[in-house]
């Protein structure tokens, strides 16, 4: 909601009247061959099928994505999403690199990682 | 500088309840690049991947590792060929037709992404495959084996063409590898956002033009394009609509060989003969049932004029092409 308010003011009446209340999750599972539907209620993240919800996390994390640009700015990083590949320049050649073993040579990393809503 | 950068990540994101997945973030370090050094904060931080990682889908690492990814990336699609092979035991005629718009569509997002040179064993894998379920599905066709090798590649060719032009609309990859990846990098260049040097990419764009099948087949000039009709949107704003000329042209090429191969010389005492034709008659007549057929789910159920004129041009043209009768020189252009 922070971030609605801060990037997306005009929409803050709409997402508090879509996550204001908690949201029921039904589940299903069998025991001993019984169906059993359990519910728990969702009170954190995006939600499940809601068309919003990629809009949502972007606009979560836009401020972080940008506070990683402007401080690394020598990292070529595109976001989608949840995705943040990354991609480091070699250092020019004949540079140490004190963390790395072996000799030091033209080094190109490329990192991507999926985030996981906790 | 890398793990301050997961540092500062973790510090921003976690508060927020967003977490990296311990699995999945990784560091891709080139082959010939030395490793971080055992015990250093960086590998406390992420992985290393040696050989490749997965960005958007996309294989990303050494030649071996993106072409062992897009075998295996095959192989996890025959489950789904086979399912829809399966389904003919009930309908025939729309398992032929999820052949075409679901199995052949599968390999589409990677043929977009992965330069073409590392594509060919997989690809030759793939189109076996749906060229295979294709004479699957008629449920009472003799064994493939048993079809005369110039037949089952006729047949083939006649499958690939695109309905418009009398075939199943089956498109190979071998023909939408290369198109699709000369579509995509041409978009990549073209977009301000990355700003990706040329020259970064120059291997993989000749590669690519190199492919059998693309430099007979794209136009040489714009002359030539414009000819043969392709230039007819005056925008091509899209990757997909670049890539579905650039397989427009190459469609017409395989097309034109068709025509321009018959007659074919197949000896009229061979025994599998009867039983190849049986088999291009299937596939036809299977081509045939889908133009006319498709219409009856109109609420006025009178023949599309496009799908009437592909069953015209494919039963008094294509199915004599693929007979091997020779056609009079005339009847080319329709």
């Amino acid at each position: 909601m922070d971030a609605v308010c801060k990037h997306w003011p005009e929409g803050v009446d709409l997402i508090n009247a879509f996550y204001g209340p908690d949201a029921l999750v039904l589940y299903e599972y069998t025991v001993d061959g019984a169906g059993v539907v359990a519910v728990f209620v969702s009170m954190e993240g995006t939600r499940q099928g809601c068309v919003l919800g990629s809009f949502l996390f972007d606009l979560a994390m836009l401020d972080i994505y940008n506070a990683l640009t402007a401080k690394y700015p020598m990292f070529v990083t595109y976001a989608l999403t949840d995705d943040l590949p990354l991609a480091i320049k070699p250092p020019p050649p004949g540079t140490t690199v004190g963390t790395l073993t072996g000799r030091s040579c033209t080094i190109c990393w490329l990192i991507s990682w999926p985030t996981m809503i906790a | 500088m890398l793990a301050d950068f997961l540092a500062d990540y973790d510090c921003l994101a976690n508060p927020i309840g967003i977490h990296r997945h311990p699995a999945n973030g990784k560091l891709l370090v080139p082959t010939d690049a030395p490793l971080p050094a055992p015990g250093s904060r960086l590998l406390a931080l992420t992985a290393v991947a040696p050989d490749f990682l997965i960005v958007a889908g996309a294989c990303i690492g050494t030649d071996t590792e993106v072409k062992l990814h897009a075998l295996r990336k095959v192989d996890s699609l025959k489950t789904r060929a086979n399912a829809i092979i399966r389904l003919c035991a009930v309908n025939s005629l729309s398992a032929l037709e999820l052949i075409g718009q679901v199995a052949n569509n599968a390999l589409n997002y990677h043929l977009q992404v992965t330069p073409p040179h590392l594509m060919t064993e997989a690809v030759a894998t793939f189109d076996g495959m749906i060229a295979e379920a294709r004479l699957l599905i008629p449920p009472h066709l003799t064994p493939v084996s048993e079809g005369h090798p110039i037949r089952l590649h006729r047949a083939n060719q006649v499958a690939s063409l695109a309905k418009a032009a009398g075939g199943l609309g089956h498109t190979t990859a071998l023909i939408k590898s290369p198109c699709a990846y000369l579509a995509t990098t041409l978009s990549l260049l073209s977009d301000p956002t990355f700003d990706v040097p040329v020259c970064l990419l120059n291997d993989d764009i000749e590669a690519a033009l190199r492919l059998p099948g693309i430099s007979s087949a794209i136009p040489t000039s714009t002359k030539d394009f414009a000819l043969a009709g392709h230039l007819s949107e005056p925008r091509l704003s899209t990757p997909r609509k670049v890539q579905g000329k650039l397989v427009v042209a190459c469609d017409a090429a395989v097309r034109a060989a068709l025509l321009r191969d018959n007659p074919v010389d197949i000896d009229p005492s061979d025994p599998r003969l009867h039983e190849s034709n049986h088999l291009t008659l299937i596939l036809t007549r299977s081509q045939a049932t889908r133009s006319l057929s498709a219409s009856q789910f109109l609420k006025a159920s009178r023949a599309d004029p496009l799908a009437f004129a592909a069953y015209m041009r494919f039963y008094f043209l294509m199915l004599l092409a693929a007979l091997g009768h020779e056609l009079p020189a005339c009847w080319c252009h329709l």
